[in-house]
């Protein structure tokens, strides 16, 4: 089993449960409350939220140490590997703060958009077009 | 002039965060840019800005402003 620190500090579990149903969801999987090694053990420890998709069969998940976000995961066997979900992770960590914050501005938000080279467009808008 | 303003976000999977705003007057679109960047922050993120370009539009009435920070 092995871990990688995010660079995420001051982690919020709320956030982190709706990154990784977005994760989840975009991926194809599922999300779960475990991760499992190859050899099917359970991983330790207490995992905010986990998923499992096809690319990461064993799955991945998010421990909190420190109020940083930590990845736990075996990547054997596993196409994704643990960096890259780290990657992943963040990207759509960022994207769920963003339409939080901008929720928290006043603006309606879009459903995020994949975009080509693996990027993500979230739009905010306020008011109606052509009124004064 | 229309009351209608939009933000952009695009998100890089190397965690670089691009920002355009629109229909903002003036500098309020920096303003904006600032806010968001803050609850960002609250939110757990690094921010910070490493480049931050004005269109020509920006000193007219309707402004388009771009930010690029790394998260």
């Amino acid at each position: 089993m092995r871990r990688c620190a995010t660079k995420i500090k001051q982690v919020q579990k709320e956030v982190v449960k709706a990154t990784m149903e977005s994760i989840a969801k975009t991926f194809g999987g599922q999300l779960v409350t475990n991760v499992s090694d190859f050899l099917a053990r359970n991983i330790r420890g207490d995992v905010i939220a986990a998923v499992k998709a096809p690319g990461m069969p064993y799955g991945y998940g998010v421990v909190i140490e420190n109020d940083q976000a930590v990845i736990v995961g075996d990547p054997y066997g596993q196409q994704i590997g643990i960096r890259e979900f780290n990657n992943i992770f963040t990207q759509f960590y960022q994207t769920t703060a963003v339409q939080i914050a901008l929720r928290r501005m006043g603006f309606a938000t879009s459903t995020p958009t994949m975009l080509p080279n693996e990027r993500i467009r979230v739009r905010g808008v306020v008011g109606v077009p052509g009124i004064v | 002039m229309s009351s209608y303003k939009s933000i952009d976000v695009v998100i890089d999977r190397d965690g670089k965060v691009h920002i355009r705003t629109s229909g903002f007057s003036g500098p309020s679109c920096i303003k904006a840019a600032e806010q968001l960047i803050a609850e960002l922050q609250a939110l757990g993120l690094e921010v910070k800005t490493e480049y931050m370009e004005h269109t020509p539009e920006y000193t007219k009435a309707e402004v388009k402003e771009k930010t690029e920070i790394k998260g």
